[in-house]
């Protein structure tokens, strides 16, 4: 495929953005509307949020994959790794196992179990997420070997996993809610969750930006980069702390929404090679454009009722994958 | 019935312990894996699973004559009886103004809402509730909270858990329920019996019924 | 006169664990000439030019242009000495303009890309090196001997006085090789210093200087005419090998 410089794909990238995002607008209960109506509070109250909060999550996701697949050096990478997925799941199962048994009294609970209760679902997923990316750092000792700190955060995603299955088991009228964490919904974003997003996006985007050159130069292989005067160990710190910011805080508003992370740094890789800085930021903005259309599809196929919006980035980003395997491997031998 | 050893939850009964006590026969429901392993092990099972009221008629009458009981199609008349009385009387403790009121009850957290066709549905249409989900949904379709707010019920059901920031919900403030405060919230041990009542459909009604009193009183 | 050397270790040595890889190295690499490391497999060649370049921790004193290299900034460093390691993966995705465009980035701040003297730059270097008819290609699409230069540009556009290289030919055919000789002269009379590790002995008898390590301890450090160098050559690869003139050029040849 031809590419295309950076600013024309972030012009394109935007303009899809702001399509995805005005037939989101039209997308509700009643299926496709022709025509939005801002008066109606449906619209400002529910479809704006939840539009812009699907993007939204969907630019971090896209910068955090981008950042897992630059710092990892491995194409299949996806924001992931660390473990975060499976930390958010457990911080969710905790917080709901404590919502069944705390009806009690709050008055009566240990104070661990107060905080939980106050931080609420979000709260809890975002914190699970950061406390199992920790874990990952710790056991793997440092972010200096990459094997290591791949190999940390199966074990992590694993065990936590088990612990996840294990209080879900202990209440299984949990069940149904964890399902629904797990599979993605937008259904209860609000304005708020919106400004939130969009202040992290920001800031690790930024940050991104900075330190992109790390990832530059760990294209050529980690003794290049520090020849190149990149301090590797401690820009490697700092980016793998915003990935698992910016994954965190995806996961904790949305649920787990598989591929988009995975997916928007290839389709970006597809139509553009340059600076890393570029990527990232292309990134983001395809991983916006992605969520944001998957979720208008989950909405309006089925209206009134929903499809979890992760069941849609799996099958279209699976698709996706599937495609380019496929197609890499008739045109694999010619080169 | 004498205090019963506890074999399990949901799915994960201890066969071990099930097989020690030699048990004439097993009740248990439809879905449930254990099933060919105790036909295997030659124990007698016997699958239930009332998913409406009418069910429920029949697996009293079919438990009555497992029990061998004496004249097990009147016992099993007299259980259900005490079933209905139950739920006549939930029936006139609703107040006048809360019939034909428009009801949304939320059986799980991620708007998974519960249809006509639910047992808890049919509950509250014998109630003479009026469940915003109609009947083509199907029992737990998952909702687009828009259709929530557009339905505008008069009274919303649901488990503690769920019941938290109900308001901070965006844009469900102006829903009709949450104005005038008749949000029905159980505790979740009580929310278990309304999900999925069974034989105790009875006890599920009279809960609803005294909430929809207390939400409803002038 | 004195000669000037661009780099001066004494007692360099580096542990891997509890087992020392590199003992004990006086060295002093003259500047603006080429010199040559070579050795058995395992000698140390590699270790010893990671240290020299600040790649790996080491012990001993480790001067640079004078100054004390572990004093140094990270770029600092890095604009005082190009690094190209042995096959050194470019991104496949990535063009050789990119690619040359990335040894520019000790002169770049973390906000700014690249500039205008960047880009002039890489234009020069890629003139230089014959590749501006191959600039948009990817990696992936080049030949052995022409991902070879492109990578040796991205390692020049530091503009570092000093170059380091390790196996920098390992896969390249004849005429490439011939074409690197004459690059590694050309920056040598520019007053750049270059160290290469090669294990083509007959090419590495053409530089000014020959290191010879084995066992991770320095050997010798003579010119290529030298006959202690010849001798210790013949000591350290264990006389299976022969050592004549040929057209005015060294030869070495397996027994």
């Amino acid at each position: 495929m031809n590419k295309i410089p950076a600013a024309q794909l972030a012009a394109w990238l935007v303009a899809l953005s702001l399509i995805a995002m005005g037939l989101g607008l039209m997308t509700g209960s009643l299926g496709w509307e022709w025509g939005v109506f801002w008066s109606d509070p449906i619209v400002q109250d529910i479809r704006l949020p939840r539009t812009l909060g699907a993007w939204l999550a969907g630019a971090l996701l896209g910068l955090a994959g981008a950042l897992a697949q630059g710092l990892f050096r491995n194409p299949l990478a996806d924001p992931y790794l660390l473990g975060s997925a499976s930390g958010a799941s457990l911080g969710v199962a905790i917080a709901l196992s404590l919502g069944i048994w705390g009806s009690a009294s709050f008055a009566d609970m240990s104070e661990a179990m107060q905080w939980a209760m106050r931080l609420g679902l979000t709260g809890m997923a975002f914190v699970g997420a950061w406390a199992a990316v920790l874990l990952t750092l710790l056991l793997a000792k440092g972010v200096e070997h990459t094997l290591r700190l791949l190999l940390a955060g199966v074990v992590v995603g694993v065990v936590l996993g088990a612990i996840t299955s294990l209080l879900t088991l202990i209440s299984p009228q949990t069940l149904p809610a964890m399902q629904s964490f797990l599979l993605g919904n937008t259904s209860m974003l609000s304005g708020q969750a919106c400004v939130l997003m969009a202040v992290v996006l920001l800031f690790c985007a930024g940050l991104s930006w900075v330190f992109s050159p790390l990832l530059d130069g760990l294209r050529l292989g980690e003794s290049t980069a520090q020849s190149l005067g990149l301090r590797v160990l401690p820009l490697r710190i700092v980016l793998l702390a915003v990935m698992g910011l910016a994954t965190a805080t995806a996961v904790a508003q949305t649920g787990l929404i598989a591929f988009v992370g995975l997916v928007a740094p290839h389709l970006v890789r597809a139509r553009f090679t340059g600076r890393s800085a570029s990527l990232l930021v292309l990134s983001s903005l395809m991983g916006g454009v992605l969520l944001t259309t998957a979720d208008v599809l989950a909405r309006g196929l089925w209206a009134p009722q929903e499809l979890p919006v992760g069941v849609l980035t799996g099958v279209l980003g699976g698709g996706y994958l599937l495609w380019r395997i496929h197609s890499s491997q008739i045109a694999g031998s010619s080169s | 019935m004498k205090a019963l050893p506890k074999l399990g939850g949901l799915d994960d009964t201890q066969l071990e312990a099930l097989v020690r006590l030699k048990p004439d026969v097993v009740l248990l429901a439809k879905s449930a894996r254990i099933i060919a392993r105790l036909e295997g092990l030659g124990i007698p099972v016997l699958a239930l699973e009332p998913q409406t009221p009418a069910d429920v008629k029949r697996v009293l009458q079919t438990v009555a004559i497992v029990l061998q009981l004496p004249d097990a199609q009147a016992q099993a008349e007299q259980v259900w009886q005490g079933i209905q009385l139950q739920v006549g009387q939930a029936q006139s403790r609703i107040p006048l103004q809360a019939i034909n009121a428009s009801v949304y009850f939320e059986a799980s957290t991620g708007g998974y809402a519960a249809g006509e066709v639910s047992f808890i549905g049919d509950i509250l249409r014998q109630l003479g509730l009026k469940n915003i989900v109609p009947k083509d949904m199907g029992a737990f379709p998952q909702l687009n909270p828009e259709f929530v707010v557009r339905a505008n019920p008069q009274l919303i059901v649901l488990a503690q858990p769920m019941a938290t920031n109900l308001a901070q919900r965006p844009g469900w403030s102006g829903i009709a329920a949450i104005k005038n405060k008749r949000v029905c919230v159980f505790p979740f041990g009580q929310a278990d019996i309304l999900v999925r009542p069974g034989p105790r459909l009875g006890e599920a009604a009279q809960l609803i019924s005294d909430c929809v009193l207390r939400s409803f009183a002038p | 006169m004195k000669p000037t050397y661009a780099l001066t270790a004494q007692k360099l040595t580096v542990h891997r664990g509890s087992l020392c890889v590199l003992g004990e190295v006086d060295l002093s690499i003259h500047a603006a000439q080429w010199t040559c490391v070579v050795g058995p497999n395992g000698a140390g060649k590699t270790t010893l030019l990671k240290a020299m370049a600040g790649l790996l921790p080491s012990t001993g004193e480790l001067l640079v242009q004078g100054q004390d290299l572990r004093m140094l900034a990270a770029k600092d460093r890095a604009k005082m000495m190009a690094w190209l390691g042995q096959q050194e993966q470019g991104s496949d995705d990535l063009s050789v303009q990119d690619v040359v465009m990335l040894g520019r980035l000790p002169h770049q701040s973390s906000w700014a890309g690249a500039d205008a003297n960047d880009t002039a730059q890489v234009q020069t270097w890629l003139t230089l090196l014959q590749l501006t008819h191959l600039k948009e290609k990817s990696l992936s699409q080049l030949s052995a001997g022409e991902r070879q230069r492109a990578l040796l540009g991205r390692a020049l556009a530091v503009q570092a006085p000093m170059l380091l290289m390790d196996e920098p030919i390992a896969n390249v055919d004849l005429p490439n090789q011939s074409d690197w000789l004459q690059t590694v002269k050309q920056l040598t009379q520019h007053n750049t210093t270059v160290v290469s590790v090669l294990h083509d002995l007959n090419l590495a008898m053409r530089a000014d200087h020959v290191v010879l390590m084995h066992q991770g301890r320095l050997v010798i450090h003579a010119k290529p005419d030298d006959p202690l160098l010849h001798q210790a050559l013949m000591q350290v690869f264990a006389h299976r090998i022969t050592i004549h003139r040929v057209a005015d050029q060294w030869v070495v040849l397996p027994i």
